[in-house]
């Protein structure tokens, strides 16, 4: 079945991925001023990391976690640490982890949440100012 | 009140047995419902380009709106991203401004958007369960029949108002409407792999297997789906997997092909054959042709 269309963006995405597992290796906390051009770039919806309360109920509804015996070794940081590593600051060990880019998308962690943390959206924003990051020519995105 | 059909991008070219068994049951059941092209509903680029996304939706909703009061969608990615675009230009004034500069460009304006509904929903909510048995003239007595809810059409529930994100019962009832019996299994609320399809294939390829194995494991014959993406899914699966796999697969269908037969259409008007991992062996003995060629009870 043809898909070539999309190839371009698989090698796209694959790129940006590696690039952010660099920003990992070297992680940064981010404090006070410093935080100001990670959070400028999410919305309300992508800021809502900050109501989590660490119940790791996103963790146990995500499909992707499901899949692995040790998920942790897989994805790098889970849902509920990567909303808590978003709220110490650490932007770039979060945007480089797998978990980011191998979220489905699905929004069971965002139905589920109890604190109304809108899961899904805030891993879709990291991903998107990661890209705008590496490539950024390219145009604002909403 | 009058009814748009709107199929989306992948069903003509790549599931074209979709479509054709939709039209084939709405005539059936007597609701008009032309189709229109409308272009790309922008969940293709949601994740990517948020801003096109939002204009694509928009432009799909607003040249809907001229021609009907309800847009009837194949895709469950496309009525979650349509519903998620209505939501959002509702509430947010900035985005909608934007927005309808790019509409005005062509002609266009927006005025709220037309009713959005899921070809599944609409059969459940509009017409109902009961008023579809009465048009069933073949019911599909005691076939097993799991059913896989589409991510992106039952959450964000808040959003979709698609049915209960934890306990849906839409789709068992319209599975049991068409005389067949729902099994319930474990994979029903998850997803089938297709946002990672190009990203990341090896995860992809294991989620929608998965979902193949557990249905198989529950009892169901057949996998009723309801989107696109995860009928191609299974087919991608299909073509992967080595003949013992294979063989062991439950039969899959679209919904539509499922009531079509218990409405008295024929496979071929259906398009089963085209069907991945093949249906024919266990929906054509519910056929009229399927039905003869069976020995009588004495």
């Amino acid at each position: 079945m043809a898909r070539g269309l999309a190839e371009p963006h698989a090698a796209a995405r694959s790129a940006l991925h590696q690039q952010a597992a660099q920003w990992r290796e070297t992680p940064v906390l981010l404090r006070g001023k410093a935080r100001r051009p990670w959070l400028e770039g999410l919305s309300g919806h992508g800021q809502s990391f900050a109501n989590c309360f660490n119940c790791r109920t996103c963790t146990t509804v995500c499909p992707v976690v499901r899949l692995f015996d040790d998920p942790a070794a897989e994805l790098d940081l889970l849902p509920n640490q990567l909303m808590h590593a978003l709220d110490l600051g650490l932007y770039q060990e979060a945007v480089g982890a797998r978990m980011v880019w191998d979220c489905l998308s699905c929004y069971r962690c965002q139905d589920a949440c109890p604190q109304g943390v809108k899961v899904t959206e805030v891993l879709a924003e990291l991903r998107n100012q990661a890209a705008a990051r590496l490539r950024p020519n390219r145009e604002e995105t909403a | 009140v009058s009814h748009l059909l709107y199929p989306g991008c992948k069903i003509p070219h790549h599931l074209p047995q979709y479509g054709q068994s939709t039209r084939a049951v709405l005539g059936a059941l007597d609701i008009p419902a032309p189709e229109a092209e409308l272009g790309c509903c922008g969940y293709p680029m949601r994740r990517l380009y948020p801003a096109a996304h939002l204009a694509s939706a928009a432009r799909v909703l607003a040249m809907a709106e001229r021609q009907a009061d309800t847009l009837l969608c194949l895709c469950m990615c496309c009525f979650g991203t349509l519903k998620q675009a209505a939501e959002r230009l509702e509430c947010d004034r900035q985005a909608r401004r934007r927005v309808e500069a790019g509409l005005a460009a062509e002609g266009l304006d927006w005025r709220g958007g037309p009713e959005i509904e899921h070809l599944t929903s609409f059969l459940a909510r509009r017409l109902g369960p009961d008023s579809i048995r009465e048009k069933v003239v073949r019911p599909l007595a005691g076939l097993p029949v799991a059913s896989l809810y589409g991510c992106q059409a039952i959450r964000p529930s808040k959003v979709t108002h698609y049915d209960d994100p934890w306990n849906p019962s839409l789709l068992e009832g319209l599975v049991q409407a068409a005389g067949a019996r729902a099994v319930p299994w474990p994979g029903f609320l998850e997803c089938c792999g297709d946002p990672l399809r190009k990203s990341n294939p090896r995860l992809s390829r294991a989620i929608i297997t998965r979902r193949l194995e557990q249905a198989a494991q529950a009892g169901a014959e057949v996998l009723s789906l309801s989107c696109p993406h995860s009928a191609l899914q299974a087919a991608w699966a299909w073509e992967q997997a080595a003949p013992a796999a294979r063989s062991a697969m439950p039969a899959v269908a679209l919904y539509p092909q499922i009531l079509g037969l218990a409405l008295g259409l024929e496979p071929a008007e259906l398009g089963l054959e085209r069907n991945r991992p093949a249906a024919d062996r266990v929906l054509a003995p519910f056929s009229a042709a399927g039905r003869a060629a069976a020995p009588q009870p004495a």
